[in-house]
């Protein structure tokens, strides 16, 4: 069978000799450094904070009663040149032995020019490594959501964690507090204070919130005072003990994505998805680099 | 490092007790503290007064896993007793939740463990906690081993002044020697005692024990006054207690 590479050059199937089942295989490299099970980390659009003893008014995060700045820590971008250049020597063995397992024959002795058989392998990594992940509007509704273009693989390949925060191997979506009450119950509230609720939570504090809603218990459903009401209201606020988090002028609402007695799957998820998209990124330049 | 410190670098370290996360009611930093300080068993049982909640799950916790040899019938006794006195309410048409008696406070769930602990023994015929229970306990308190390998930094910071919260002022100078998830909860069990049966010559003990960073001992001397205090006029007394949300 006939296959055209580049316009103009036409080879057989037969010569492109690449042991396709090679490619998937992990390379021996260690993990990148950005997303740490060490530290809480919020992840929004792009950029990545921790939290810090550095106070801040704009950026914070409560935890029980302690206020803590949020940190912006070093883009990603940054932090996968430097892992790139810390790891240079591993990842060139790597590169060496990836290309030396899948293209199946010497190099100098085959038919198909190199820079060819480089770029067929290229495009039969990006095709055959795939990495499923959702999308930020399926977690956290249909508000903007924008993500820094630094040209890391983090921001350009990585999807549905636009707006998380990850502690201890978990996965929070982030929720705008008028994200959070769109997902109450349809008749919890009566329509006009629902509404009500919605525009005042653009700029509304969360206590300030509780204490709209508990000045018009009037206007919340008799079945849901007992029972969703009081689950709703502790996410948002109930005392000086409640968390908090301030980011970018919007109050967040961690809402845990994983099932209630899930082990940490959604976390391991996206640590496994962003090591397999680095080393897909070092696998197409080892293939770009044979001549 | 300072008490806060401290304990947010031990509860950091600590391994997960269970996996499982509370998706509606209960915060980030909330949840972190289930997981790392509290058996699924007592979670399932316990209602208390918001104020009491978290020390009172410790307190159960430390009783049933350590002292009890994972023994949950505590936390049974404790559920049946609160439903009982929420059927009342319900049956006089009283729907309190959180302020009503049914959620108790911390005082009625040390004198129901004290009581349970109480029955138990005096079915065997005994008076005082059995040297061989001792050796059990002692055995699961040295199993329940830290190493400190991940780092302390501020969310967990803010969990260790959560965890401080739960310990009186007085208590609260004996935080350093805590090494130990059954540490920290031998000193909140001893500390929930002293507070409930305010006998004197119960704290001078255990209070002795603590100085020398013997937070088993103390633990042990305080569920053998509580078992001695317990009845079931006091706890009647103090469910009477528990209609105010606190």
């Amino acid at each position: 069978m006939v296959k055209v590479i580049n316009p103009g050059d036409m080879v057989f199937e037969e010569d492109i000799k690449l042991d396709e089942d090679k490619i998937d295989s992990p390379l021996s490299l260690p993990p990148c450094p950005l997303l740490t099970n060490d530290e809480v980390q919020i992840v929004y659009n792009g950029r990545i904070f921790s939290a810090s003893k550095k106070q801040s008014t704009d950026k914070l995060i409560k935890v029980y009663t302690m206020i803590f700045g949020l940190e912006e820590k070093d883009n990603p971008k940054m932090v996968e040149d430097k892992y790139f250049s810390d790891n240079l020597g591993q990842i060139k063995k790597a590169k060496e032995e990836f290309v030396k397992a899948v293209v199946q024959n010497d190099l100098s002795t085959r038919k198909l020019g190199n820079a060819q058989l480089g770029q067929e392998l290229a495009a039969r990594i990006e095709k055959r490594i795939t990495v499923e992940m959702g999308n930020a509007q399926a977690y956290v509704g249909k508000g903007l959501i924008t993500k820094l273009d630094d040209g890391s693989v983090f921001n350009d390949e990585m999807k549905g964690i636009e707006r998380v925060l990850l502690l201890d191997g978990r996965v929070y979506d982030l929720l705008s507090m008028k994200e959070y009450i769109s997902l109450s119950p349809k008749g919890m509230f009566r329509q006009e204070f629902y509404e009500k609720l919605l525009v005042l939570s653009d700029d509304k504090t969360p206590e300030q919130i509780v204490k709209e809603i508990n000045d018009n218990l009037d206007k919340v459903h008799r079945d849901a005072i007992s029972k969703s009401l009081p689950a709703m209201k502790n996410k948002i606020w109930h005392s000086e003990r409640s968390g908090k988090i301030f980011l970018d002028g919007v109050y967040w609402i961690p809402n845990y994505r994983g099932n209630s007695d899930d082990n940490s799957l959604e976390y391991q998820k996206i640590v496994t998805a962003y090591q397999k998209l680095l080393e897909r990124k070092i696998k197409v330049d080892a293939a770009r680099s044979i001549r | 490092m300072n008490e806060v410190e401290h304990l947010g670098a031990l509860v950091k370290n600590m391994t997960d007790l269970h996996q499982r996360e509370y998706k509606i009611r209960y915060n980030l930093h909330e949840n972190l503290f289930f997981r790392k300080l509290v058996s699924p068993q007592v979670l399932d049982k316990l209602r208390a007064k918001p104020l009491d909640y978290f020390k009172s799950l410790i307190f159960l916790d430390y009783y049933t896993r350590i002292l009890s040899d994972n023994d949950f019938s505590a936390c049974d006794n404790i559920e049946t007793l609160s439903k009982a006195v929420r059927d009342i309410e319900r049956e006089k048409g009283i729907a309190n939740a959180e302020n009503g008696a049914s959620y108790f406070k911390l005082e009625t769930v040390v004198l129901e463990t004290g009581m349970c602990f109480k029955q138990k023994h005096a079915q065997a015929g005994l008076s005082k906690i059995p040297k061989n229970e001792i050796t059990g306990a002692r055995r699961r308190y040295q199993q329940d081993k830290i190493s400190l390998t991940r780092k302390i930094e501020p969310f967990y910071e803010g969990l260790g002044e959560m965890v401080k919260c739960q310990i009186s002022e007085p208590m609260q100078r004996y935080i350093p020697g805590i090494k130990s998830r059954a540490d920290l909860g031998a000193l909140i069990f001893s500390d929930s005692v002293i507070a409930v049966i305010k006998n004197k010559k119960c704290t001078q003990e255990v209070v002795a024990m603590l100085e020398c960073k013997d937070y088993l001992g103390a633990s042990i001397t305080a569920l053998d006054y509580l078992a001695s205090e317990s009845s079931p006029e006091r706890i009647k007394q103090s469910i009477l207690q528990n209609n105010d949300k606190r």
